[in-house]
């Protein structure tokens, strides 16, 4: 076997409610969430054989497996690196599946991000022990201002415009507010909106941060023969990639030639392609991770659905809303439906490819998603059946 | 300048106690490779460009250019200037600085300066050259 491709599949979605506040456990959220994604894939929970975590969620498998009931879980390994995980786990669970490890893989992430332990106050909360202290001592407090700092150098080399991040988040609000479950549904936003919000950390205000949500999301992974007797119509993963890059570090590979290159997914990229054996021409439908807004210009160059560069042009005119070049986080991405770690992206564009998206894209048939930026990260192709 | 912001103070450890002895002496010191000579930030066992464990900590002229930067407004009382410095050396560092927020442009030659943060802890921090 020399290719993952078309060797797995994702046959159940799982989703709490999204919120700032859910009033009870990660792992009961947890739980909740692969509860659900089993009773959508029509499986028992009891079925599970393979758990993939995020290193950073605070569930472990054994405690998750005892919830379940599960007497032979064969398979958990767990995928480092915050964001970045996401896809990576949904990655691990088709490489298990295709080799006969596990038979039905549980991803999942929760998180009481909003109520309990706030990303975005990272700096008040950790010791200045590890590469953190060479950032943020000298006032660079959050991971946005660390963006903040590769945003201005594109500014600077390739003429992007505070506007064209305004274009992203317009568009995912778009999205987000015919999706009920979107955190910002009822929120509309408007370029001007966007320029007249509260300034972070220059050149990036309010809207071009994320959510800080409380919630959780799972995905059930099968084979396709498996699939076949299952309740919803499968999804199957074309290709699965982790990617790095050079001088990689959390939120600052400052050190690179060029700092407005995301490596991790420039370097990742071919082989994405070259497994599915398609090209960005034939995505119909994008998933990207958008903890910031600058980060989805970055990668829509690093994916070569424009040059380097040229992001900024790419968005604008509602390139990334239904109808445009790329229909992009058809629910409202990291930005305005919930930060659940992009999983929440997987679902949707698992969504996409079953035709039941509230933002439907018409004949949905490929779906590009990737994971966090910045950071060791990850990517799926995925297709419909 | 009076330091009016509450500063964090990073914890020195083994690999890195050299770069902050030499902050707190007024000096930039960082590893440079005793076997390809290069620089390297931040302090790390091992060479990346040759792979050798061997190393001097070595003064850096402090001189540099803004490769980027942002101006911090969430959490402080002021805009802050924070840049990211391309030494003539080669490494890049994030520093604070010590320039109005509206004169920061990249390409801006800068030089090192230094801010005590604590009785244990000084940081460098950059201004505009030959001021």
């Amino acid at each position: 076997m020399d290719s993952l491709k078309d060797k797995s599949c994702i046959v159940g979605i799982g989703e709490t409610e999204y919120s700032k506040n859910s009033g009870r456990s990660e792992m009961r959220l947890a739980l909740e969430a692969i509860k659900a994604a089993c009773d959508d894939a029509g499986i028992s929970p009891k079925e599970i054989d393979g758990i993939v975590r995020f290193s950073v969620d605070s569930n472990q498998v054994d405690e998750i497996a005892r919830n379940l009931g599960l007497e032979n879980l064969r398979f958990f390994p767990e995928v480092f690196f915050g964001g970045g995980a996401g896809c990576g786990t949904v990655q691990m669970a088709a490489m298990a599946v295709a080799l006969g490890k596990a038979k039905y893989v549980a991803c999942f992430r929760s998180l009481n991000e909003r109520s309990g332990f706030r990303y975005g106050q990272m700096a008040m909360a950790m010791p200045m022990m590890g590469h953190f202290q060479y950032s943020i001592p000298f006032g660079l407090m959050a991971p946005g201002s660390m963006v903040a700092v590769m945003a201005v150098r594109h500014m600077h080399l390739y003429g992007t415009k505070t506007t064209d991040f305004g274009e992203v988040a317009v568009a995912f609000r778009k999205h987000a507010n015919k999706n009920p479950k979107a955190m910002m549904h009822s929120k509309t936003l408007t370029l001007e909106d966007h320029a007249n919000a509260r300034m972070i950390a220059y050149p990036l205000r309010l809207f071009d941060y994320c959510q800080e949500s409380d919630g959780a999301t799972a995905v059930i992974v099968t084979s396709p023969d498996r699939a076949k007797n299952l309740k919803q119509k499968p999804v199957y993963i074309m290709a699965a990639e982790q990617g790095t890059g050079s001088w990689m570090e959390m939120m600052t590979s400052y050190q690179r030639k060029d700092i407005t290159d995301l490596e991790e997914y420039t370097r990742m990229a071919p082989h994405l392609w070259k497994e599915a054996g398609i090209g960005p021409k034939d995505i119909d439908c994008a998933q990207i991770y958008d903890a910031f807004t600058p980060l989805v210009i970055m990668q829509l160059e690093s994916f070569g659905f424009c040059k380097h560069g040229e992001g900024g042009p790419f968005v604008r005119n509602g390139a990334l809303e239904i109808g445009g070049k790329l229909p992009t986080n058809t629910s409202g991405g990291c930005l305005s439906e919930a930060y659940i770690h992009g999983m929440n992206q997987i679902v949707e564009g698992v969504r996409q490819l079953r035709g039941t998206s509230l933002v439907q894209v018409p004949k949905c048939k490929h779906v590009l998603v990737t994971s966090g930026s910045g950071i060791p990260t990850s990517a799926l192709i995925l297709r419909s059946a | 300048m009076t330091e009016e912001v509450a500063r964090l103070a990073p914890m020195p450890g083994p690999i890195n106690e050299e770069f902050y002895n030499g902050l707190s002496r007024h000096e930039l010191v960082l590893q440079k490779c005793t076997d390809c000579n290069k620089f390297r930030f931040w302090p790390i066992e091992m060479c990346p460009f040759c792979n050798s464990f061997n190393y001097e900590w070595t003064r850096c002229s402090g001189k540099g250019t803004v490769h980027s930067y942002t101006i911090q407004h969430a959490t402080m009382p002021y805009p802050w200037p924070v840049l990211l410095v391309e030494l003539e050396e080669g490494p890049r560092l994030v520093s604070h600085g010590l320039m109005a927020p509206e004169e920061v442009k990249i390409g801006m030659h800068v030089e090192v300066d230094y801010e005590k943060i604590s009785d244990e802890i000084t940081l460098h921090a950059f201004k505009k050259a030959g001021k």
